[in-house]
């Protein structure tokens, strides 16, 4: 501070109106004026900084104190994020580790509706890309909405189609695991299908969709300023496990080979429908399960659902003349009938007012239990089931597994329908022996015959061989138990010996397999028409066989409904069967055990 | 200090002009040189801290390699199973029998084409005799190897 130079008065103040020439001079203070004015100018600011601090400490006493729990609690929220970590599903392989049933990734598309200005421009744009009404679009895009599914799992192409749309913020897309078959239709009602939210509907799909889900897991994970996941505090709130895999017992070339046979003598015979089981009868294993007409997995929609039942296992028929075995093992196995035992041979049988006939009148005079099984004589099976009575042949029907599951290893098995001996009016005990009265699946009857192939033990079918982890591990394999007997073996051995004459010189002639002894019967049955009686000019065929003999590998049946012209089973279903266990046993290196012809000459 | 002080009465000698230079305390060049030790302190304190960001930063870093990482391998498993599935497509009976039938012009074997051929039974060849020490040892430097070759030719 300078002093003012002595002997200059202090200035006078200036008249209003009036500046003075020169620099503009403050009036002179004290020391102690200032001294003063300084200490009261820093204790306000003493006072207002403390007071400043003050409230800071009271804010932050408030925010960390009683509202710290709360605060924490939207931070949390805000930071962290709970998420499911997704399972695959477990995939579906055949016998010898081919894939039937994999899984792909695939986008979905969803909407931001609340980002959508202009919804009726945007569904104009993406509706015929996703495939789907604009008025559709526009009433899902419901304003207030942050998300919405526009269309799920879409291909490559589409979701490259929609992305070339450039919707940022209004459309997005994230990735989904879609079953894939990669074999079309090949084993579809065996392998069945999954929903869109990869849940089984139907086939192995649903009979084993726990296992073949897994388990999704549970996850924490802190998003850093832009949504990034911070990996440092993941925290694992429960891990995911991936679905298990299933390897069938479905031989992915036998099945093919059975479905395009099927096909073929569809198309041939001009039959409505048709179905062929392959079955390893030491087991139980199915090695092919086929119906025409199918459908393919992957697009199951777009068949009409009558189709998706699994027809062998879910349909009952009315098995005929194939039924012929039962009747002929109980009849040896109860000891009603011998070997040697002669029937007669009339032209037709008369019980009560009904006349019972043979297709074909093959003998004069009298005939054997082989004879009737070898020329499928209808009237000589009722004159078999007649000596057998009704409540032994019931007893029989029900060992040999009709009229209850077979406990395969797949959704919607029909049990078929035997009616108790009580209600066998008529002739019913008569045309049961024939196979007419009674229901079973094709499975049934598959598995019944089957156990004469197996010494006379009944083998549960099955389609699971095992269950393994992801890494091809072994969790739990699938044995053929329960097996329990149902006749003698020497009863069984009997049964087969009088199929292996049926194919050898009697109705299945077609179904001979050069180089390979077969065991087979043939089988025409009508159709029951809704209000009783059978439908005139309709018959379902079938042919049922094991090769080859001893040791057989391969039992089949297949069946034609409703073929035109020729229908009997012998000259329908034989040749269909023929076809089959030929190129099966080719194909399961199975070497002949009978000489082959002598191979072509070539010039 | 105190023990020079008992030396100087116990043994009185001259002692030289130039006073012993006195090691000072580091409380004592602290207290000359504050600056000096604020930056020490300062920079003891603030080490840990940038040691401690740096291996937030680096952390943070690995974590978005390792989500990096993470979504490359999900998008390579994707790619592979989409690619196994095509190869079973690829290899399915019916797109292989369409193309050798049609394609190739080939037909399933007919019966008369076919012959069974019986082969003999594999006979069981007598396992090789123990060699000996000296054998093997020859074996390993190679003269062994060499007398084979002599033998084939």
């Amino acid at each position: 501070m300078t002093r003012r130079p002595p002997g200059r008065s202090r200035p006078r103040p200036f008249r209003s109106g009036q500046r003075p020439a020169g620099p503009v001079r403050r009036p002179a203070v004290s020391e102690v004026d200032l001294q003063r004015a300084v200490r009261g100018r820093l204790t306000f600011l003493f006072v207002l900084l403390f007071a400043g601090q003050a409230v800071l400490l009271g804010r932050l006493v408030y925010i960390q104190g009683s509202q710290a729990d709360h605060l924490q609690r939207l931070a949390l929220n805000q930071q962290l994020g709970a998420f499911v970590l997704p399972t695959h599903r477990g995939r579906i392989f055949d016998r010898a580790g081919r894939p039937l049933v994999a899984n792909v990734e695939v986008e979905s598309v969803f909407a931001v509706p609340r980002a959508i200005r202009d919804p009726q421009e945007f569904a104009r744009r993406v509706a015929p890309l996703v495939r789907m009404d604009p008025r559709e679009i526009e009433r899902r895009l419901e304003p207030h909405l942050y998300f919405v599914w526009l269309k799920r799992k879409v291909s490559p192409e589409t979701a490259a189609t929609l992305r070339a749309l450039k919707l940022e913020g209004q459309l997005g897309f994230l990735d989904e695991a879609r079953r894939a078959y990669p074999n079309g239709e090949l084993a579809a009602h065996l392998l069945g299908f999954v929903g869109i939210d990869n849940q089984g509907l139907a086939g192995v799909e649903l009979a084993y969709d726990s296992t073949l889900q897994g388990r999704p897991g549970r996850a924490v994970v802190g998003r850093d300023a832009i949504g990034r996941p911070i990996v440092e505090t993941q925290r694992l709130a429960a891990p995911a496990v991936d679905g298990a895999d299933l390897v069938l017992t479905v031989d992915q070339v036998v099945q093919h080979i059975a479905e395009r046979e099927l096909e073929k003598a569809v198309e041939e015979t001009g039959a409505v429908r048709g179905m062929v089981l392959v079955m390893d009868p030491r087991t139980g294993e199915m090695l092919a399960l086929a119906a025409v007409p199918t459908y393919n997995p992957g697009a199951f929609q777009r068949v009409p659902p009558k189709r998706w039942v699994n027809r062998p296992i879910g349909e009952v028929f009315e098995p005929g003349s194939t039924f012929k075995l039962i009747t002929a093992a109980a009849a040896l196995d109860s000891g009603r009938v011998d070997l040697t035992d002669v029937f007669d041979c009339p032209e037709s049988l008369q019980v009560g007012t009904h006349r019972i006939r043979d297709a074909h009148r093959y003998c004069t005079t009298s005939q054997t239990l082989t004879d009737v099984i070898r020329y499928s004589s209808n009237v000589g099976a009722a004159e078999v089931a007649a000596r057998l009575g009704k409540e032994r042949l019931y007893e029989y029907i029900r060992r040999f597994g009709f009229g209850a599951p077979t406990g395969i290893d797949l959704p919607g098995e029909a049990i078929g329908i035997v009616r108790p001996p009580q209600e066998w009016l008529g002739p019913g005990l008569q045309t049961i022996g024939f196979g007419q009265g009674i229901s079973a699946t094709a499975l049934q009857m598959l598995v019944g015959a089957s156990a004469l192939a197996n010494d006379g033990v009944l083998v549960r079918p099955h389609v699971v061989r095992m269950v393994r982890d992801r890494e091809g591990r072994l969790l739990q394999g699938v044995s053929a138990a329960p097996r329990r007997g149902v006749v003698a073996p020497e009863v069984a051995a009997a049964v087969v010996r009088m199929m292996i004459r049926t194919v050898e010189d009697g109705t299945g002639k077609l179904a001979a397999v050069p180089g390979y002894v077969v065991a087979g019967k043939t089988g025409t049955a009508q159709i029951p028409a809704p209000g009783g009686g059978y439908l005139q000019g309709r018959y379902i065929s079938s042919f049922l066989g094991f090769t080859p003999i001893p040791n057989p590998r391969l039992a089949i049946l297949v069946v034609l409904e409703e073929p035109r012209g020729a229908y009997y089973g012998g000259a329908v279903a034989a040749p269909l069967f023929r076809a089959i266990a030929e190129r099966a046993l080719w194909y399961l290196r199975v070497p002949p055990s009978t000489p082959l012809a002598a191979p072509a000459q070539t010039p | 200090m105190i023990a020079l002080d008992r030396r100087t009465h116990a043994y009185p000698v001259v002692m030289p002009d130039r006073r012993l230079r006195e090691r000072p305390t580091p409380r004592r060049r602290f207290r000359r040189n504050p600056m000096a030790a604020a930056m020490v302190v300062a920079a003891l304190a603030i080490l840990p801290a940038l040691l401690y960001v740096y291996q937030r930063t680096e952390a943070a870093a690995t974590g978005y390699s390792i989500l990096r990482l993470q979504r490359e391998l999900a998008g390579l498993e994707s790619e592979y199973a989409r690619l196994q599935a095509t190869v079973s497509a690829l290899r399915s009976p019916q797109r292989i029998e369409r193309i050798a039938t049609s394609e190739l012009g080939m037909a399933p074997p007919r019966q008369r084409q076919l012959a069974a051929i019986t082969t003999a039974p594999a006979v069981a060849t007598s396992p090789a005799p123990p060699r000996s020490l000296a054998q093997r040892l020859g074996a390993w430097l190679g003269f062994g190897e060499a007398q084979a070759h002599e033998l084939e030719r």
